[in-house]
């Protein structure tokens, strides 16, 4: 029950965020990169959360920022299940002197703070959507594949693998028919707090100006650029921050529902 | 030349012997163990838990690990459906996979987890069936309602469209029998095929088993621990103890008049009703444990408890496996004196 109540909440703020980012042309009152000469406008009728310091509306950068946010997020961790899920599984299942040189090398990135390893990344190949994908699906594949491996791990021991082995399976279609199906379930999982993670991460990159190049909306940037002028229009920062966290808790929720 | 030489046998597993490099020390899982099994024969393989029984089965199966800590000898020699004599365990990956489920086909002692919980049995059975043969979907659902109606299966098409959680222990191992039987293999190995199930049902598996040996005269190597199964289904029984051959030959001899003292023990301890038992008397139980694989006792590995034993002849060299009657074969170096 308490379980269910928890991927209902993630999964309705996953939709209402995939929502907002799709129709996004739609429910943004402005163009989110035009400026005017209303500079650090508070929160009004005409512009909700205010403009700001080039006098561009902030909810327009807001919903826009969404998109960004998600593909960054999604992006990421699906590079991270396109690089973590198969070295799991050849680890999990053939053990032996893969699995021992596959196991160091998870070890050493988990033990890595990601924040930080993505930082280094960064600075060296310079910041833009594909590139922070990238690196983001980069450092979070050690733990995709140590999840992938346990699981692989035991799943090989079952009786049903034994048979398939039995009945003449090759390994490969041994791994893809009746492995991966059966781990599937907590990659999805796993995949959702891939995408939380991946999202902060780069949330954080773009606070440390490390993120999406400007014009395009995004709401590191925005919390960053905001944070010079707190005084003069809070909701600068705050709304893409409280945005942040809201999308982040949303496929967390979801993810460690499942799990 | 001969004339009139008899047919090789169907599966002949000639001087297999297994071990395992452990950090402990050398595992002597199985050892120097052979004998010969021809069409429609029913072998049992009867021995307690690391008798070595189930490696003998996983290695018929070419199912033993292929890393270097496993030492595997002897020959396996089996006849495919083409009539050409294989050596499992020398076979190319690419050749074992091709006889695994297509020549010898195996069932395993757990029906609740030899079926992949995620997939319907009849996706099961048809992955099966299209593993070596290549005919269309279609086809192999009609070979799988087929073989399920063949089982005695009541209404194949629901049970095709079930889930192994759905359905209970016997119809599972039912389904796995008709998985096993669905590439016509030339012989069967059953490892403990009806332990997990209640006796009823197990019953119910032996008879079917049996009748559908009869129909294909297939050969099945059944591995078990119960000898009143053994009693039920085999022709030929081969008893094992710490990874070798101890006694061996035709069911009805070596229940009536067994040779080595082990085979004794073991019939002594099951429970009969037809030896009354005066109520509180305990079963018989054979004193000791079985010996660590690690470290083998010298000379017969089951004088330490056996009754007869006698220092200075058991503790000596290693008793050859040795003709005492027609068709029979035992290990022990008193059998002559013991009766």
């Amino acid at each position: 029950m308490m379980r269910n109540w928890r991927f209902l909440a993630g999964a309705s703020i996953v939709v209402a965020v995939m929502a907002v980012a799709g129709l996004a042309p739609v429910l943004a009152p402005y163009e989110p990169n035009k400026s005017s000469v209303l500079l650090l406008q508070t929160p009004s009728a005409t512009h909700w959360l205010g403009t700001d310091e080039l006098g561009r509306d902030v909810l327009s950068r807001l919903i826009y920022g969404a998109r960004t946010s998600l593909v960054i997020g999604i992006g990421a961790a699906l590079v991270a299940v396109l690089i973590g899920a198969p070295i799991g599984l050849v680890g999990g299942y053939f053990r032996g002197r893969i699995d021992l040189m596959i196991v160091p090398v998870i070890d050493l990135f988990v033990a890595m703070p990601a924040l930080l390893l993505a930082l280094i990344i960064t600075v060296m190949v310079g910041p833009s959507h594909q590139n922070l994908i990238l690196v983001l699906g980069f450092v979070m594949w050690p733990t995709m594949a140590r999840l992938v491996r346990g699981q692989a791990l035991a799943i090989r021991e079952a009786t049903y693998i034994e048979a398939a082995v039995a009945a003449g399976g090759t390994s490969a279609w041994i791994i893809r028919r009746h492995v991966w199906p059966n781990i599937m379930r907590i990659v999805a999982a796993q995949f959702a707090i891939a995408v939380s993670l991946a999202t902060i991460t780069a949330t954080s990159l773009s606070f440390l100006g490390l993120g999406i190049p400007p014009p395009i909306p995004d709401w590191g940037g925005m919390v960053r650029s905001g944070f010079d002028y707190l005084a003069l229009n809070p909701a600068m920062s705050l709304a893409p921050g409280a945005a942040t966290t809201i999308t982040v808790l949303g496929f967390y929720l979801g993810g460690s529902a499942v799990e | 030349m001969q004339q009139a030489t008899p047919s090789p046998p169907l599966l002949d597993v000639d001087a297999l012997t297994v071990r395992y490099r452990a950090r402990a020390g050398l595992v002597h899982a199985v050892s120097d163990v052979s004998f010969q099994l021809g069409q429609g024969e029913t072998l049992a393989i009867v021995g307690e838990s690391g008798s070595g029984k189930s490696t003998t089965g996983l290695a018929i199966m070419g199912l033993l690990p292929t890393d270097r800590r496993t030492i595997v000898h002897g020959a396996i020699r089996l006849t495919s459906k083409s009539g050409s004599i294989n050596d499992v365990l020398r076979l190319p990956d690419r050749e074992r996979r091709r006889v695994r489920g297509n020549d010898v086909a195996m069932i395993f002692q757990d029906p609740m987890s030899s079926l992949n919980p995620i997939y319907s049995i009849g996706s099961q059975i048809v992955e099966a069936v299209r593993q070596h043969r290549h005919v269309a979907r279609r086809e192999a659902v009609a070979d799988a309602l087929r073989l399920l109606a063949e089982l005695g299966v009541p209404s194949p098409d629901r049970i095709l469209a079930s889930y192994p959680h759905q359905l209970s222990g016997g119809m599972r191992q039912r389904v796995m029998i008709a998985i096993a039987l669905s590439c016509r293999p030339r012989a069967l190995i059953a490892d403990e095929p009806t332990t997990a199930l209640d006796v009823t049902i197990q019953a119910q598996i032996l008879a079917l088993l049996k009748r559908v040996q009869r129909e294909t005269a297939m050969a099945v190597v059944f591995i078990t621990h119960n000898l009143s199964v053994v009693a039920e289904v085999a022709d030929r029984i081969v008893v094992m103890y710490a990874g070798r051959i101890v006694e061996a030959g035709p069911v009805r001899d070596v229940f009536k008049s067994p040779r080595m003292p082990y085979t004794l023990s073991l019939l002594r301890s099951l429970p009969r009703l037809d030896h009354l038992r005066r109520s509180g008397d305990p079963l018989e139980a054979i004193p000791g444990n079985v010996p660590s694989p690690l470290a083998l006792p010298p000379g017969c590995t089951f004088h330490p408890r056996c009754p007869h034993q006698i220092a200075g002849i058991c503790d000596g060299p290693m008793p050859r496996l040795e003709p005492c009657a027609p068709n029979r074969l035992v290990r022990c170096a008193r059998w002559r004196e013991i009766d």
